[in-house]
């Protein structure tokens, strides 16, 4: 960012960013040109000595063409992007921020602070090394409704995040002065600015994690089951006395025989799919600013990446034990943000990537105070799904429970993959009874509890109708709790 | 009291205006003829063997017009004291159950057959994504009068994100 007050084509009060972002936003056309240029090139020569040959061979002629020829490129990129700087600017106006770039073609975007639901800083891996970063702000709505403001030194990144949040904490005053959002949790210590919560964690920890998942067991199960059967050929004989090494070596063709490239392209996709998720929760730690009510998420390997979920917008958690996680007690927590529903992704609604059991409890119980303003207390009813469920889920009934709790709704399924959803009372936006024929001729029925958008869908399964009566008038005195 | 909402003909709960059930046999019809009235020259121009196809597709199509009656009577709503609830389906029944105070906006929705019979559709937006409080073939005043009060109440008791 250059000064502010700078006159120019951008106008007053807006600020530049900068003056490496075309460069930075192009980084990854050119190199996806650059790489399609020495593809051709490569494809062109059949060996790389007739290039060379090309070049030195022929005089002074070639090289000096090729050297004008790339000294203009970088002369048409940099007036290009010199240009395209000179119209690029944000803008923290009275009510909103606005982002805008373009000379011919102008385009400007605008978020209203009173709209906005979060603030990220991310470092994407090429800004990263310039020591830059991105200032993403997003606001209620759909797939493509946040504002990025890039790139800004992390400096004024942090600068950019903190004024957006005032902006918006000053405006929400000004609109509605209720003073249960401003005034933190009555248990929290107000001296320290964020408290540690989880992480890093550690990476052993979240190695296993990454690595035993149901790739792995598609992985290992094949040859497993080629040996199996071979084995099995050869103890009755069906094979003629086959060996055990005969077996062994029919396994191995088995496997490559069923296409190399195949099983090459799964592990290259496995190992790909690992790499990714190690990328993104490497040292993931996670903090509450207790002060100003938020929690801040740092995690990344390649690219950075902060965010701050306001605790007043966490609608729902929960706690997931994968069935390969169990023997490790192992869990991942996710939740429900008002305002990421379009987002989707994995990244801004994992709440752990990966903990041990109790640690997750503790999380989830720690936020689930922090949302609340209520301490732990004990549940005051349970109800279970009745012994007839058996015959609609065989497996799960038996981990299909509701318990009430003065500060939330406590919701468990599953049971290879073990579910355990939190919702504090006064988020649940309604709720749905369901009973389809065979529900309705074992007298059972469904409790759908309807929440904002993202992972975490709650649906009190199989509840004997006297129970789910029960659920219902609890929803309906609850409701503003 | 509130398990009775699973039966269908509860007269607790207000069924809505009885000419949906012809509006969704108009557009029934839209789907089912064209589709019967080839097969049926298909049948009879081409191979006999399409024949009792027809005649399947016509069943079909004769106990779709009979379940639309069997929906359209099912599909009923009570303005409880705190909350809207929106029922709809015999055999896969659903009740949702939307508190005053979550309610965002109410979008009024008026189809060309809808509109030809007087009727709109009343859809009650909350911040839930799976909430499907969707309330078709309201008389077209009473669906006005309808969002009106239940804005009113949604102001009145409405709730922060």
């Amino acid at each position: 960012m250059s000064d502010p007050g700078q006159a120019g084509p951008i106008g007053p009060g807006r600020r530049r960013v900068h003056p490496a972002t075309p460069l930075l936003s192009a980084g990854r056309l050119l190199a996806a040109a650059v790489a399609v240029i020495v593809f051709n090139v490569v494809q062109q020569s059949t060996f790389p000595g007739d290039l060379i040959a090309l070049v030195t061979g022929s005089g002074p002629a070639i090289p000096l063409a090729i050297a004008g020829i790339a000294l203009l490129a970088a002369a048409v990129v940099a007036v290009l992007s010199w240009v395209s700087w000179r119209y690029r600017f944000f803008e923290l106006a009275d009510d909103e921020v606005r982002i805008g770039s373009g000379w011919l073609v102008r385009s400007r975007r605008t978020a209203r602070f009173d709209r906005v639901q979060a603030v990220d800083v991310n470092q994407p891996l090429l800004a990263r090394l310039m020591g830059l970063g991105e200032v993403k702000v997003e606001t209620a709505g759909g797939d493509d409704s946040d504002l990025t403001i890039r790139f800004l030194s992390m400096d004024d990144c942090r600068a950019v995040r903190a004024a957006v949040l005032a902006a918006k904490r000053d405006i929400e005053a000004d609109h509605s002065p209720s003073p249960a959002d401003s005034a933190p949790p009555p248990d929290s210590p107000p001296a320290h600015e964020t408290v540690p919560l989880h992480g890093p964690v550690p990476p052993p920890r979240l190695f296993g994690s990454v690595v035993i998942g149901p790739g792995i067991l598609l992985l290992i199960l094949p040859p497993i089951i080629f040996a199996v059967s071979f084995a099995a050929m050869a103890a009755f004989g069906v094979g003629r006395g086959v060996t055990v090494g005969q077996a062994l070596a029919m396994t191995f063709g088995a496997v490559a025989g069923t296409s190399f490239i195949g099983v090459a392209v799964f592990v290259f996709g496995l190992v790909a799919s690992m790499w990714q998720k190690w990328n993104r929760f490497h040292g993931f730690t996670l903090s509450a600013d207790d002060r100003h009510g938020r929690l801040h998420i740092s995690a990344g390997l390649t690219s950075t990446r902060r965010q701050t979920i306001p605790v007043r917008r966490v609608h729902a958690l929960q706690i997931i034990e994968p069935a390969w996680w169990q023997p490790l007690h192992w869990a991942t927590v996710h939740l429900n943000v008002a305002g990421y529903a379009g987002e989707g992704s994995e990244v801004s609604t994992t709440l752990l990537p990966v903990a041990p059991l109790p640690d997750a409890d503790a999380v989830v119980d720690g936020l689930i105070g922090r949302v609340t303003g209520l301490r732990h207390q004990p549940s005051e009813a349970k109800w279970a799904s009745p012994k007839r469920s058996v015959w609609l889920s065989p497996i799960d009934w038996r981990n299909q429970t509701v318990r009430i709790t003065p500060r939330a709704l406590v919701v468990t399924s599953g049971r290879l993959r073990r579910l355990r959803s939190v919702i504090p009372w006064s988020r649940i936006q309604g709720h749905t009874l369901r009973q389809g024929p065979l529900s309705r001729a074992l007298s059972l029925v469904d409790v759908r509890v309807d929440l904002v958008g993202g992972p975490v869908s709650v649906t009190a399964a199989q509840l004997a109708p006297d129970d789910a009566q029960r659920l219902m008038r609890v929803l309906d005195e609850r409701r503003g709790a | 009291m509130p398990l009775d909402l699973l039966d269908p003909d509860n007269p607790a709960l207000t069924p809505v205006s009885p000419k949906l059930a012809a509006v969704r046999r108009i557009s029934a019809c839209l789907w089912f003829i064209p589709p019967l009235i080839a097969l049926a020259a298909l049948g009879l121009f081409l191979h006999p063997m399409l024949l009792p196809a027809t005649a399947a597709v016509a069943l079909l199509f004769v106990w779709v017009l009979w379940l639309v009656g069997r929906q359209v009577s099912a599909h009923r709503y009570r303005e409880d004291v705190e909350d809207m609830i929106v029922a709809r389906g015999r055999w896969w029944r659903s009740v949702t159950v939307v508190p005053y105070g979550r309610i965002q906006f109410i979008d009024i929705d008026e189809g060309p057959i809808l509109r030809a019979f007087g009727l709109a559709t009343v859809k009650l937006n909350t911040a839930s994504a799976t909430s499907d409080a969707q309330l078709s073939g309201l008389p077209r005043a009473e669906a006005r009068a309808l969002r009106e009060r239940l804005s009113d109440r949604a102001r009145e008791r409405m709730a922060g994100l």
